[in-house]
């Protein structure tokens, strides 16, 4: 039985013909299949890494308050921790201006004790006092090195002094990245004490975040389960709502560019539409060469059966040829997978402009269900018509199929 | 007891009638010659014997079992083994050598390669064609095909050797040799041998003939 499927697969392709356009339909395939896998890919790999490079900055969750500062022990301690919340830290964020040289620009400062800040980001915030930390964009753009002295401009709490800027000078301890072009831009870290003696806030502060009670086994499974679910987050929601005072409002990680990943849903959507033509595209290939294979194999085949091949054998036989072509293909395409993802983080042609997109480099992202989903609709139109091929074929019998095709 | 035995078979393709109701019994180890003009159904009764069409009604009985109660595998086996089939236009495969195209039988009946190659060797050595068996089909005469068709349809030692006007495309001198060999063969391997052909001569030189005309048997 074995010998007669792979002797009916040595058939197919023992002629160079064959051969060259079996080579072509398995490359077309698989490169169809790739394309389709690469986009949906694509799509996912810039909600995983913007979500990633946003759950950088702000952890899981942000908490403010309607009336500006608060006190984070008398106001939200108790609430975050009857909420399980083991992970969080609190700080100060405000607006300001950066002076290097003869450039300035404006930014967003926060003053943060580094430590409890980078357990609940993972940034790795590492900077002394009197120093601080800048993204690695802003130090691009302005040539600022380690150990620079730049100088930043505040509002002042002073109202003495309330109008003019209070300037204070810093030395750059750390250059880091948060994997999103505008926090790299635009954000400063400096110690909260140092920002709450410029803003005399006397230990209030106006932000807090923190993580999920979750576990970190959850969070390392994956690239996408980096970040905690929007399933998971949303039940914390419920279950913060009262438990939160109401002059408070708590916000995903994800909010600040929400509108964007929403677009790249819908994007999703359409572009699933128009991937369609793909799918047609491959499927004219595969149609092809089940068609060549009919026409230009059948003498083979009737004379198999002729000869003793049974139907079934013979049904058995062609569904091995047809999945064969259908496995190598998807095996193929994983390849193409492969190099578009070495490509998307490698070639100089494939960076995104970071001020336009955000995010400078993306890769890959996909799920068991995409490939299953893929390999399996693949696998469904393969099975479809080659089915109609071979109940052609089978409508003819021995007699008629060998008179046709050795005349 | 008869090899095999036809009850009213009738074949009709569409609607036009191929043979009329056919009666017949074949014994074991005889030759017989089916004669008549192009067109009388000699061939399609030949398919029909060969398990390679089904009979419109009417019964083919091989060794008192019915044809049409045979299941899928079961009559794919029959062709296989039981039948030994030499086709008129040889239906050999451009794409394999020789010696492929005539052990195709044992490779699709799952066969031991070994001892059939040896078997194929010798009719190979015994028709004078072992120097082909490396050579695809498209460089071999005519003849030299026909005799690799025999080759393939003797190497199973099959009980009912099945031949369509295995001479039509050779000269006087090769159908003669051709014949002989078939006749020979197939005594040599026990097998009941009907052969085709619209050769009275040829026909003049069996033991049985068979005669049909407009799709039934007018002389046997």
């Amino acid at each position: 039985m074995l010998k007669a499927r792979s002797k009916l697969f040595n058939v197919f392709l023992r002629d160079q013909n064959s051969f060259k356009f079996a080579i072509g339909v398995l490359l077309g395939l698989s490169f169809s299949i790739g394309v389709i896998l690469s986009t949906v890919g694509l799509m996912d790999g810039f909600e995983s890494v913007m979500k990633k490079a946003l759950k950088n900055s702000v952890g899981d969750f942000s908490l403010t308050s309607r009336k500006g500062f608060f006190s984070f022990d008398k106001d939200v301690s108790g609430p975050l921790k009857s909420l399980g919340v083991k992970e969080k830290a609190s700080f100060i964020q405000t607006e300001g201006f950066v002076i290097f040289s003869d450039f300035s620009q404006g930014v967003q400062v926060k003053g943060v004790e580094p430590g409890e800040f980078s357990r609940v980001t993972g940034l790795g915030l590492d900077f002394e006092e009197g120093q601080v930390a800048i993204g690695i964009q802003l130090s691009k753009k302005f040539g600022i090195k380690k150990g620079d002295r730049i100088v930043l401009a505040f509002a002042t709490g002073n109202e003495s002094l309330s109008e003019r800027p209070l300037l204070k000078g810093f030395l750059v301890g750390q250059i880091l990245t948060h994997g999103l072009y505008q926090k790299d831009e635009r954000i400063i870290y400096i110690k909260r004490r140092t920002l709450d003696s410029i803003l005399e806030l006397n230990g209030m502060v106006n932000v807090v975040s923190g993580n999920l009670p979750v576990t970190t086994s959850l969070r390392s499974v994956g690239k996408k389960k980096a970040v905690v679910t929007d399933q998971s987050m949303f039940s914390f929601f419920e279950k913060a709502s009262g438990i939160i005072p109401q002059s408070f409002y708590i916000l995903p990680y994800w909010d600040e560019y929400a509108p964007l990943l929403e677009a790249v849903k819908h994007d999703k959507l359409i572009i699933s539409v128009i991937l369609q033509l793909v799918v047609i595209v491959s499927i004219f290939n595969m149609v092809a060469f089940i068609f060549y294979v009919n026409e230009k194999k059948s003498r083979e085949i009737f004379l198999f059966r002729a000869l003793g091949m049974s139907e079934r054998e013979l049904l058995k036989a062609w569904f091995f040829v047809v999945l064969s072509f259908w496995f190598f293909s998807c095996l193929l395409s994983l390849l193409v997978l492969q190099v578009f993802d070495w490509s998307l983080a490698n070639l100089a042609f494939l960076k995104l402009p970071g001020d336009v997109y955000n995010l400078e480099r993306i890769h890959l992202v996909l799920e068991l269900e995409d490939y299953t989903i893929v390999f399996f609709a693949s696998l469904f139109w393969f099975a479809f018509f080659s089915w109609i091929a071979l109940f052609r074929m089978r409508r003819k019998s021995i007699l008629e199929g060998l008179r046709k095709e050795f005349s | 007891m008869a090899l095999v035995e036809l009850s009213g078979v009738k074949k009709s393709f569409g609607k036009v009638n191929v043979l009329g109701g056919i009666n017949l019994s074949l014994l074991e180890d005889r030759e017989y010659v089916i004669q008549g003009a192009s067109g009388s159904g000699k061939s399609t009764l030949l398919y029909l014997l060969g398990g390679l069409d089904k009979p419109s009604s009417g019964k083919i009985k091989i060794n008192n079992m019915d044809l049409a109660d045979f299941q899928d595998e079961e009559l794919a086996r029959y062709r296989n083994t039981f039948v030994g089939f030499v086709f008129q236009f040889h239906f050999l495969l451009s794409s394999l050598n020789c010696l492929d195209n005539a052990l195709l039988p044992s490779k699709l009946g799952d066969f031991d390669e070994g001892s059939i190659k040896k078997r194929i060797l010798e009719l190979a050595d015994f028709l004078g064609v072992d120097h082909c068996l490396q050579k695809n089909p498209f460089e071999l005469s005519g003849g030299e095909q026909q005799r690799i068709n025999i080759i393939r349809a003797l190497s199973l030692k099959p009980k009912l050797l099945l031949c369509d006007e295995p001479t039509g495309s050779l000269d006087s001198e090769n159908s003669e040799k051709v014949i002989g060999l078939l006749k020979k063969l197939s005594k040599e391997f026990g097998a009941t041998l009907v052969l085709v052909t619209h050769n009275g001569e040829i026909a003049s030189t069996f033991e049985s003939i068979i005669n049909i005309q407009d799709g039934l048997i007018r002389k046997n």
